[in-house]
């Protein structure tokens, strides 16, 4: 008897929470390089209100991708060097449950870094991060970037240069999503903010509805191949 | 002793499989060809044969971890991924892959837990496992707290927690030592005899394969295929006794000789 679908995507994340819960592995490391990171770059770029607030969008997602790439290896790495993903994978459960599942652990722990990095992001660049619309923003380019970052790290973590390579083949088919999700975060944030960010939120919630269309669609050939 | 029925069905049949990883391209791999293997039930069947020769394929295809390239595989009559659904087998890794956070016994329980069986339910059922597997006052203890060959006992136990009808072990006592794998070896024997599940073994031990099975089936290197079957007649119980015998001998050495002859085929 299949296990139903929302059952089994609950049961992984919860698996994945409490593991981290457990170890706090994925959550300090990506935490620890997110904050070492936004306070080089607060060194590093003594700019004037205007340029800070063209600059700060470009820190944020910078650091989240980066934080991101961490959370995401080690999140697959540990599933298949534990022996996890073969356990998940004789289970009575449909294939792309594990999808879901991993995609919504590998985003919560992405989403709390970079809500983290909001406040402290504020306080350091002296510009107010801690708006709705920077937050749904963030919301969508986390959660489209997780989405790619979980197939793909799903077919790096087989590999043995899988830390260098999950950058490597992600980056070009994250480009369009980063691309609107800074452009989209920059007009918010700017004081010559124009109505061109309703068009970047627009291509950022297309982006992120195709990546999960396709994303649903390849794992199951991904993880049996 | 392990009884067979007077007509026992099969539980795997493999007709024609190959499998080829990554066809078509420069780094194409011919795994498996044309494999043709029928496992009856009530069988224990060791799929031995060099590195790379494609045992831990076959028995991942059978558990629809991977897929056919071609040919038709049926588990108990059904396609593997039916199969896997209705849990018709278990499965135990090389690596015991236990939750460190969880004790014995809710390790056990796991697969009843996903299935959606009462928390007294499984509680009862991971205890009469547990007993089998001889680990009864271990419930409470936590995976760390165990040795090597008891940590793969309670993997055992979980793959055997919803009653499968096969038994899929993929080098389980690979990283143990050799006393305790030869004293897990007689466990698995005893839990074979109490269950009469149908068992298909992958191992690398020739030693291992003749003790447990009652056929082997010897596979060449890559691609891999089936060259030899030999049907193992030592009598039953088998124990420590048994591997002093003439024919556990004489059949060591047939099956290296099979070996030896599949290598250079």
């Amino acid at each position: 008897m299949k296990t139903p679908f929302f059952k089994a995507v609950l049961s992984i994340v919860r698996k994945d929470l409490r593991t981290e819960l457990r170890s706090r592995e994925l959550i300090s490391s990506m935490g620890l390089f997110a904050l070492l990171s936004i306070l080089v770059f607060s060194f590093a770029l003594e700019l004037d209100r205007i340029a800070r607030q063209e600059a700060i969008s470009g820190v944020l997602w910078v650091t989240v991708v980066f934080a991101s790439f961490l959370g995401l290896n080690r999140s697959l790495a540990m599933e298949r060097d534990q022996g996890n993903l073969d356990a998940m994978l004789i289970a009575p459960i449909a294939r792309t449950t594990i999808f879901f599942g991993k995609l919504v652990g590998n985003f919560l722990f992405t989403i709390t870094v970079g809500l983290l990095l909001l406040p402290i992001m504020t306080v350091l660049y002296n510009v107010s991060l801690v708006q709705p619309l920077v937050l749904a923003v963030l919301f969508m380019g986390t959660f489209g970037f997780t989405t790619v970052g979980t197939l793909l790290a799903t077919m790096t973590v087989q590999t043995r240069a899988r830390e260098n390579l999950l950058p490597i083949v992600m980056m070009p088919l994250a480009l369009p999503l980063l691309l609107a999700a800074v452009k989209a975060s920059t007009n918010l944030l700017t004081d010559s903010a124009t109505e061109d960010w309703v068009a970047w939120v627009q291509i950022l919630a297309m982006v992120d509805v195709v990546y999960l269309v396709m994303c649903y669609l390849l794992f199951e050939y991904v993880i049996e191949e | 002793m392990q009884s067979q029925s007077a007509s026992p069905t099969n539980v795997i049949v493999a007709q024609g499989i190959n499998k080829i990883f990554n066809p078509g391209a420069d780094e194409e791999i011919f795994a498996l060809k044309d494999i043709n293997l029928e496992v009856k039930s009530g069988e224990f069947v060791s799929l031995i044969g060099p590195s790379g020769c494609g045992k831990s394929t076959l028995l991942r295809l059978i558990a629809e971890l991977i897929t056919p390239t071609s040919g038709d595989l049926k588990v108990n009559g059904k396609d593997p991924h039916a199969a896997r659904i209705d849990q018709d087998y278990g499965m135990v890794f090389q690596a015991a892959t236990l939750y460190d956070w969880r004790t014995v016994s809710k390790n056990v329980q796991l697969p009843l837990e996903i299935m959606g069986y009462s928390t007294q339910e499984r509680k009862a059922r991971a205890q009469e496992m547990l007993e089998m597997v001889e680990l009864g006052r271990f419930g409470n203890h936590y995976p760390w707290q165990l040795s090597g060959g008891m940590q793969q006992r309670v993997s055992i136990a979980r793959a055997l927690a919803f009653s499968p009808s096969l038994l899929l072990m993929d080098e389980p006592f690979g990283a143990l030592d050799e006393f305790t794998r030869e004293r897990m070896n007689l466990e698995l024997l005893r839990i074979w005899d109490t269950t009469k599940i149908t068992v298909v073994f992958v191992t690398h031990s020739i030693a291992e394969a003749v003790f447990l099975s009652t056929r082997v089936v010897v596979m060449s290197p890559r691609p891999g295929r089936i060259t030899r079957e030999i049907a193992i007649d030592l009598p039953y119980p088998r124990n420590f006794e048994t591997r002093e015998l003439p024919r556990y001998f004489a059949l060591l050495t047939e099956v290296r000789e099979l070996l030896r002859e599949a290598h250079e085929i």
